[in-house]
């Protein structure tokens, strides 16, 4: 049986692994992969080296007290689980290992064991990124090993509660022991905590300084201190270990923890089945929820509902906005809602300020607030092809070419933006009139302004929709992860892909409108300053430079999803 | 004139063809099941038809309007129903035949809706949003959009998957009532008792490749070599069993 277990353990790790490393075939991926170890090797090697040579810890005994500390944080931990309210004993299975293990001859002892095998590889990764990110001196062995018996001692403590339950010692009993433990051991400490502080000048030097840790250390070193740290402090010393036969020592002495913790939970003998299957499902819903909440999928007002119906002459163009502009009622309309009331609250503090030096400041920040709307915008209101690449295939049969279809898309959330944009504008105008009508700001944000202040923020927000949604055609996998594809350098590297990659095309796009701006605004200042129509004249042919920048990226973009082969990488990310 | 034409359709993935010089056709009326093992290319073929991937090579025209140069109009006379019903999350099942009337552009469409709301079952669902619905349920929505433009062409994959008996009756009932009114049918489906009962014609396809084309009754026939009683399912292994042969010969 072991056997089995090691083969589904080793098989399944080597296979997630290979399909990763084959995915590096394609040059997206490959670049993902290498940008996310690129950042890793910046900010986590490259820091570790220079920390190296650079700071010496002297001989200070920070290690010691480092032991101490996680030995308390680790009896903490081991004292609270049994504080836990869940008392079934279940354990966390995925769908696929209820459906195989549960009905076959497999005994609960097993069961435990396959559990603790199938938990390694996630452990492993963890002790591996902890040794990279900084805890070097565990080599690696000492993390995984205190990991991987506080896993084995977790799973003890969840079917132990079960047994205390069968046993008619229920959640407040065990409550009440632990606090009691708690609160015990905190006292002991804290009777012993006025001897090394207790009239100690600041610590002018080194030697002060470790004469003074040495004293706090000596804290945890009382006999029924180190009685009670003595298991913890195996997984403290393990992480934090002084040398290599101490981390030796660490290790020995967590192995027959282990073991001991693993007979013991096998000798407890829980049904674990039943309540395993409702822990996993529980489990399962979830991840669900908080992947669909990251995706923006969750509706907050079910029932919202545009006031207006659709016709025949509505059009398909038409019907994808009413589309998506519900979907924004119903999972994005509350955090509008708080925007508007976070500015209204602005406004309302601006009204008290009246007339003081705080009032312009906050006019200033609400200008601020108004310039950045159309990216944050964006990033919330996701109702377009980010969010329907799902159903990609019931889009294409739709009667509609790929160029209406992105135009269609990025209409709602465009709309919904610019509306918000306006009262936020207008606020912002009303608020700066009511400042001394002396401040050159009270000059600059007129009604003219308002509108062409409008007039540009929505071609922005419309740039930084398509080209969230251009990710979405052009890197379909990188836009359709499943949930349990979220993790990974090359999943981190393609973040930083995408932010990065947003930053410059969103420059590059603004470049030429900054380009006319430049000549039209200085024309219009000098022959027409005082006329009304100075603002118009300058910015609009920017603006113009804007849409029909935008009207070719849409073309393109309806182009490429015309293309888009809906059994490539878009099937592989949904299947 | 034929609704459905398809000519020589290959579909490629890098050198892999997928289908290859596939050929057939469907009259209005006509219900054609598109039948083969595990991955012989049926779904790509299917998706080739309803314009969701354009063909490597061939030609599919629908209403006489060629699929890759004349999509939207070629579109606007067809219903796709995917095997795996992905609905909007967010809208009711209301909500999904505004939607799709809209994109179809029908015509004072209200009164439609509840007769295909009843035909399904689901007027007391009207609004709920698709996490409130069963598998079955959604496959139904999905189905009843489908019907509320009336296509001239229908084009199933697996259409009775997640459905319940009296769903499944519905659902042959359905499709007979509008192959009847004049809608040319395609259906995929490894359940050989439903091709069997609601099919004119068969097309069977192995490797992205046809291996035998014709009516129900001919294909016995050419099978049973004049000894008679015959299912279609015999006829099926007995005609994708061949190749298999074949190659185990080289």
């Amino acid at each position: 049986m072991i056997g089995a277990f090691w083969f589904v353990t080793t098989r399944s790790f080597k296979n997630r692994l290979l399909q990763r490393l084959r995915r590096l075939r394609s040059p997206r991926y490959a670049l993902s992969m290498l940008a996310g170890l690129a950042y890793l090797w910046f900010v986590a090697f490259r820091r570790m080296t220079m920390s190296s040579s650079h700071v010496s810890v002297g001989a200070l005994p920070v290690s010691d007290i480092g032991v101490d500390i996680l030995s308390v944080i680790a009896f903490g931990a081991m004292l609270l689980v049994w504080a836990f309210p869940d008392s079934g004993g279940g354990l966390v299975f995925s769908e696929a290992e209820i459906q195989f293990l549960f009905p076959a001859p497999v005994s609960r002892r097993e069961l435990l064991i396959y559990k603790i095998f199938r938990q390694q590889p996630p452990i492993l990764i963890s002790a591996l990124m902890m040794t990279a990110f900084g805890f070097r001196h565990s080599m690696f062995i000492g993390l995984w090993m205190a990991f991987m018996v506080m896993s084995i001692y977790f799973t003890m403590v969840s079917l132990g509660r079960a047994r205390l339950k069968l046993m008619h010692i229920g959640f407040v009993a065990r409550l009440a022991v632990v606090v009691v433990l708690a609160l015990g051991t905190g006292m002991l400490i804290a009777s012993d905590l006025h001897n090394p502080f207790a009239n100690k000048p600041e610590p002018q030097s080194n030697a002060q300084l470790e004469a003074l840790l040495r004293g706090a250390g000596s804290l945890f070193h009382s006999p029924f201190v180190r009685a009670m740290l003595f298991i913890p402090r195996f997984f403290a010393t393990a992480v934090f270990p002084k040398d290599a036969a101490t981390l030796a020592l660490a290790c020995v002495g967590l192995l027959a923890v282990g073991v001991a913790f693993f007979q013991l939970a096998a000798r407890l003998n829980v049904s674990f089945e039943e309540a395993s299957v409702h822990v996993s499902q529980k489990h399962q819903r979830v991840r669900a929820t908080i992947w669909d909440r990251r995706a923006g999928r969750v509706i907050i007002l079910r029932r919202a509902r545009l006031p207006v119906h659709l016709t025949e002459r509505s059009g398909p163009v038409l019907a994808i906005v009413w589309k998506n502009v519900t979907a924004m009622l119903r999972t994005s309309l509350a955090w509008m809602i708080l925007v508007v009331v976070v500015f209204s609250a602005f406004a309302v503090d601006a009204a008290i300020l009246h007339g003081s030096n705080l009032h312009m400041g906050v006019v200033a920040i609400s200008l601020m607030f108004c310039a950045l709307f159309p990216f944050i915008g964006s990033n919330m209101l996701r109702q377009d092809l980010r969010l329907d690449l799902p159903r990609i295939e019931i889009l294409k049969s739709y009667p509609i070419t790929g160029e209406r279809l992105v135009l269609a898309e990025i209409a709602g959330p465009t709309i919904t933006v610019a509306l918000v944009e306006v009262f936020l504008l207008s606020g912002t105008a009303i608020l700066t009139h009511l400042a001394d009508s002396s401040d050159a700001m009270t000059r600059w944000v007129s009604p003219e302004f308002v509108v062409i202040a409008l007039l540009v923020a929505i071609p922005i927000c419309a740039i930084e929709l398509l080209i969230h949604n251009a990710v979405a055609i052009i890197l379909p996998g990188w836009a359709l992860q499943a949930p349990d594809e979220t993790r990974g350098f090359a999943v981190f590297g393609q973040r930083l892909l995408i932010l990065g990659g947003n930053l410059i095309v969103l420059v590059v796009a603004l470049v030429p409108a900054v380009i006319v701006f430049a000549p039209t605004f200085f024309l219009a200042h000098r022959y027409f300053q005082d006329s009304p129509v100075f603002l118009v004249l300058g910015t609009v042919p920017a603006i113009t430079v804007l849409f029909v920048e935008l009207w070719i990226a849409i073309h393109l973009l309806g182009t490429q999803f015309d293309q888009i082969d809906v059994a490539g990488e878009i099937g592989q990310a949904m299947s | 004139m034929n609704a459905i034409e398809v000519v020589n359709l290959t579909k490629k993935y890098g050198s892999f063809a997928a289908v290859k010089e596939f050929s057939f056709a469907v009259k209005p009326g006509e219900v054609l099941g598109l039948v083969g093992p595990n991955g012989a290319g049926k779904t790509t073929t299917l998706r080739a038809l309803a314009g969701i991937h354009p063909p490597s090579d061939g030609q599919v025209r629908l209403c006489g309007f060629d699929i890759v140069n004349d999509a939207v109009e070629a579109k606007k006379r067809l219903a796709f129903f995917p095997d795996e019903p992905r609905l909007f999350d967010y809208l009711t099942v209301d909500e999904h035949l505004e939607f799709t009337a809209g994109i179809y552009r029908v015509r004072d469409f209200r009164p439609l809706v509840d007769p295909l709301l009843d035909e399904f079952e689901l007027r007391d669902k009207r609004r709920a949003l698709p996490s409130e619905l069963s598998r079955g349920m959604k496959q139904k929505l999905m189905i009843a959009c489908g019907f509320l433009h009336a296509p001239e062409i229908l084009i199933f994959d697996e259409p009775l998957t997640g459905l319940d008996p009296l769903g499944i009756r519905r659902m042959k009932e359905s499709i007979t009532r509008r192959a009847k009114a004049g809608a040319a049918v395609v259906l995929s489906s490894h359940l050989l008792h439903l091709v069997e009962e609601l099919c004119d014609t068969v097309v069977i396809i192995q490797d992205g490749a046809r291996v035998a084309y014709g009516t129900i009754d001919d294909l016995k026939w050419q099978i049973a070599q004049g000894r008679g009683g015959v299912s279609l399912e015999e006829a099926f292994l007995k005609i994708t069993e061949k190749p298999a042969e074949a190659r185990s010969t080289t």
